[in-house]
């Protein structure tokens, strides 16, 4: 029971003022008003005098009467003090209110948004709240957080109400549920109101649409296996809300650099209906670098049939930084997801060293890659002699890559990044043992990253020499054991060796030998140059950056981060990369501190823009942090599941865990609150005490006045 | 009361207004004195007896004693002036009501001397509560007025009730000297008869006297009526006797029954002691409650 009306302390001292009153007045009150009258006789006989005096039965009425009074005092203080939540139906919970934030909360198939109906219905369990009930309000997109401490002030229960944002991320319902469920816990061991004792369970009220749990199929199952390992060993209710499914959606954009013109690039666009109806909606792809008269680069109609999702691949498209991709022509619920992004990491231009006699093959690949790669060639006999030989290895660590060109070191490297081809004598890292005529390909390592993309079934080659492998190395393609193309991949040190003379070979002729070599700059430097960076929100990244150190303004090791609603952040840079958490949809540019301040205006998404554009317009050293822009992130919604606006009714959590069953389905378009609340109290059932309690201090006032007589002047 | 106010100008203008009232009662002549009923030398017949060693032998019949043969002396009223005798009860109870029991009979005493000494009789004026508090020695003619008004004026209620005790002290014609032989005449007993020893003593006591007797029985509205509720501590106002009393109806009504109770005794035994009993409420004008007594005392026709 608690106290909805004044405080223990205030009732004590107004009950023992009120006590002390009535006593004092007892006291006094026994001392009769003496009135003086002409003849005793006339009113009380002689007979009788002493019956009046010795009265027992009218003492024992003014014992009576004080303890009446009291009792009226009682009762009246009882009033004052309100006391509510009497039984076991009125023990105070401790309550969390848990809603449901993520991007789907944004469909407007409610009145407002979903994200508006679950504040609503909060703010209606917030006003059912018992007296000494806390509620904790914490609401979850792809992270879980909580909006306010456990309280039990209204007002500010539904000030944090208001307060809750939609998010633009996918819900983790299982990360939210064991939050929840630990905070109730540790709420309930540090002194909670006394739940455990008073056998209440605490309660999760979940509101939301549970856009993150997959829709039909095995999604509940796998819902349920997943909470099958998280305790929530307390009741949980779940309010639901959405009406309907009526969302065409890009599930996925993404962009890649075509890996033979690095200056092109592919596309990808995945739509998806999730209505009932066929619709038909435009795709257009646009280049966020140029105005928007000039952004136009490829538009499409699509048929989206219910249920259906397209791939539309658009290929050859002029290398931009960054891309929009929209879907126009029919509206949903959710537009969140008829917008994504997709960004082109700048080609980096790497420093190649070819050591070896000139090589046309070779230098025409190399050279074919001049936005990526600047190439210097030194004659082999530098090499050869031992001491130009110790002098060239200084000059090696300032190359990306070395390219020995049938020829090898006097003595194999031991730290650096390193292409042997045709490697002989005692530098060659891996030792050659005779050699191998007319080698087959029989083997490939699809999976390893030299070979991506890379045919080499019918690779033709006169005689390759047979290498032994070592320590760390693999055969990434190899003829009936004896490895054609080795990679090793040691601290410090990466090396790919190709077992045989470019010029003993067909691979030169080939396709496959500049995407060769460009996985292996890839591969060797650590750069997946032309992958697109296309990011989910909700996720946490980093983005590889070197940001220039700025001793007179700046420490060394921070960069801005400009967020798609054009917030600028500073971070800090922590081995090499900046840690960004990704919950906006669009594209996150990371800034250099210095320039970044200095030209990002008010309009600074122009000014990167331009900035941007005018690297590409040189061609030059996209990753030599020359410019300003020092890396982009698309960040899409890119959740199916998310998009998908069928609204669950129930939460059906795992059996054997000790939760209350769930809701009954709500019927559409909206379930009823009444039916849903977790048995709010009624305002009568609130004040009923109080009420009884006036009305018996009403009646004893009455029976006491009828009862009693006092010495005041008869009318 | 002060006497200032108690017997002020419109209080006499209300006395000589009141005299007016009773000459023309009386037919104008208040030179008609009262004839006593003693047997004395006057010249009014009043009876026959038979002859007795020591009476006057001028006085024997002697048509009488022709005719009859047995000798009978003629008996004649005689002519004197009555003492009039207006007792005042001053005990603390006469203070009682609105305006005070007290102060209606100190206005009757006061209207009845100063009719009685413009009647040329005697008049005395005794207060008395539970003895004999001051007597005004027997008065005559109307230059005597103001010592009478003046002996009224500062009189005030205190004290106990104890009327035959002061009434036996009180000697004949309302002079002290309690016990000698009563001079006839009139007394007017001006109380409200709360006495604890009850009201037969006093009335056994003028009635024994000898004494045409008049008891003006004074009642206030607050002796009967019950102005308040619940519990108090009654305090009688002569003895200062409490008594602890929870008022409830069963109370008052016990209370007005033991009044009218009162009222009817004193009645019945005056009544049966042939003595004049005149209940008059204490708010009554004083001129209404004289003339009332006068009347009822043989005074006015």
């Amino acid at each position: 029971m608690t106290l909805e009306g004044l405080g223990p302390s205030s009732l004590l001292t107004l009950g023992v003022l009120g006590a002390s009153t009535l006593c004092a007045l007892h006291l006094l009150g026994r001392r009769r008003r003496r009135i003086v009258v002409p003849f005793l006789p006339l009113w009380v006989p002689t007979e009788a005098a002493g019956a009046v005096s010795g009265d027992w039965g009218r003492r024992l009425r003014r014992v009576g009467a004080l303890l009446l009074q009291l009792s009226i005092l009682s009762l009246v203080l009882v009033a004052a003090g309100d006391p509510v939540g009497l039984g076991a139906a009125a023990i105070p919970r401790t309550v969390v209110l848990l809603i449901d934030r993520s991007a789907s909360m944004q469909a407007r198939d409610e009145p407002g948004t979903r994200l508006g109906r679950a504040r609503e219905l909060g703010r209606a369990i917030v006003d059912g709240l018992g007296p000494g009930e806390r509620m904790l309000i914490a609401s979850f997109g792809a992270h879980f957080s909580t909006d306010t401490g456990f309280e039990q002030d209204h007002h500010r229960l539904k000030a944090a109400l208001d307060a809750i944002r939609p998010s633009e991320e996918p819900g983790e319902l299982v990360e939210a549920l064991t939050a929840a469920a630990a905070l109730v816990r540790r709420s309930d061991r540090d002194g909670g109101p006394g739940h455990e004792i008073l056998g209440s369970r605490p309660t999760i009220i979940l509101i939301g649409d549970l856009g993150s749990v997959e829709r039909g199929g095995d999604g509940a199952t796998r819902l349920a296996a997943e909470l099958a390992d998280v305790e929530v060993d307390m009741n949980v209710r779940f309010l639901p809300v959405g009406r309907r499914s009526d969302n065409l959606a890009i599930v996925a954009f993404s962009a890649r650099r075509d890996p033979v013109d690095p200056s092109a690039a592919e596309l990808v666009v995945v739509t998806q209906s999730f209505r009932t109806t066929p619709a038909k909606v435009t795709l257009t792809v646009r280049d966020l670098t140029r105005p928007s008269s000039t952004a136009w680069r490829a538009r499409r109609i699509v048929q989206l049939d219910p249920g259906a999702r397209v791939v539309t691949t658009l290929s050859g498209m002029l290398v931009a930084p960054r891309f929009e991709a929209v879907i126009e022509g029919a509206p949903d619920d959710l537009p969140l997801d008829d917008r994504a992004y997709a960004a082109l990491a700048p080609a980096p231009r790497r420093a190649v060293l070819v050591v070896g006699s000139p090589d046309l093959y070779l230098d025409a690949a190399l050279l074919g890659m001049a936005s990526a790669v600047r190439m210097h060639r030194i004659p082999a006999n530098e090499v050869k002699d031992a001491r130009q030989a110790w002098a060239r290895r200084e000059l090696w660590a300032r190359y990306d890559l070395v390219i020995f060109d049938g020829v090898t070191p006097n003595h194999p490297p031991d730290s650096g990044r390193f292409v042997f081809i045709d490697p002989n004598g005692p530098g060659s890292p891996w030792p050659v043992h005779g050699s191998v005529t007319d080698p087959v390909i029989t083997d490939v390592m699809r999976e390893h990253a030299l070979v991506k993309h890379l045919g080499l079934s019918d690779l033709n080659v006169a005689t390759a020499r047979r290498l032994t492998l070592q320590g760390g190395d693999v055969a990434v393609a190899s003829s009936l054991g004896s490895p054609l193309i080795v990679a090793r991949d040691r601290p410090a040190l990466r090396e790919i060796g190709l077992a045989f003379d470019l010029r003993r070979s067909d691979l030169p002729l080939r396709t496959a030998f500049p995407l060769l070599l460009s996985n292996a700059l890839g591969w060797l430097t650590q750069q997946p140059s032309g992958e697109g960076l296309s990011h989910a929100t909700g996720q946490t990244i980093r983005i590889e950056v070197r940001p220039r150190a700025r001793a007179d303004t700046e420490p060394p090791g921070f960069v801005d981060v400009v967020t798609p609603d054009r917030r600028k952040v500073r971070l800090p840079v922590v081995d090499g990369a900046v840690t960004v958490a990704l919950d906006q949809i669009g594209i996150v540019e990371v800034l250099d501190v210095g320039d970044g301040e200095s030209k990002q205006g008010a309009d600074g998404r122009g000014a990167h823009a331009a900035s941007q554009d005018n690297q590409d317009d040189r061609g030059g050293d996209h990753g030599d942090n020359d410019g300003r822009v020092l890396a982009y992130a698309a960040v899409n919604l890119a959740s199916p599941v998310e998009s998908d606006l069928t609204p669950r009714r129930t939460l059906e959590l795992p059996r054997g865990r000790p939760t209350s069953p769930a809701l009954p389905p709500a019927p559409s378009p909206s379930p009823s609150l009444a039916a849903q609340l977790p048995a709010p109290h009624s305002v009568t059932q609130k004040h009923a005490i109080r009420l009884v309690a006036m009305l018996a201090a009403l009646m004893l006032l009455l029976l006491e006045w009828v009862t009693f007589h006092r010495p005041t002047p008869a009318r | 009361m002060d006497g200032p106010t108690r017997f002020d100008e419109a209080f006499l203008r209300k006395l000589e207004a009141l005299i007016v009232i009773v000459k023309r009662a009386r037919g104008g002549d208040l030179r008609a004195e009262r004839r006593s009923r003693r047997v004395g030398a006057g010249i009014e017949f009043a009876d026959h007896r038979e002859y007795a060693a020591g009476d006057d032998v001028r006085s024997l019949d002697w048509s009488l004693f022709a005719r009859l043969d047995r000798p009978f002396v003629r008996l004649r009223e005689e002519d004197e002036d009555v003492t009039l005798s207006i007792v005042v009860d001053t005990s603390a109870s006469m203070a009682a009501g609105t305006p005070p029991k007290l102060e209606l009979a100190v206005q009757i005493a006061a209207a009845l001397g100063y009719v009685g000494l413009t009647s040329l009789d005697r008049i005395a004026v005794s207060l008395v509560g539970a003895e004999l508090r001051e007597v005004l020695p027997p008065l005559r003619g109307r230059a005597a007025a103001p010592r009478v008004l003046s002996f009224l004026t500062n009189v005030t209620a205190a004290g106990r009730t104890d009327l035959a005790a002061a009434l036996a002290k009180m000697g004949p014609g309302g002079g002290r000297g309690g016990g000698g032989a009563a001079r006839r005449g009139l007394t007017i007993l001006v109380s409200d008869m709360l006495d604890p020893a009850g009201c037969l003593p006093v009335l056994n006591r003028l009635r024994t006297a000898r004494q045409e007797a008049v008891i003006v029985h004074l009642v206030a509205d607050e002796d009967a009526a019950v102005p308040f509720e619940g519990d108090v501590l009654l305090e009688d106002a002569e003895t200062g006797q409490t008594r602890a009393l929870t008022v409830t109806p069963a109370v008052r009504r016990a209370h007005a029954e033991r009044h009218r109770a009162l009222l009817r005794g004193v009645a019945d035994l005056c009544r049966g002691r042939g003595l004049a009993c005149l209940q008059i409420a204490a708010d009554v004008p004083f001129e209404d409650a004289v003339l009332r007594i006068l009347r009822t005392g043989g005074v006015l026709g």
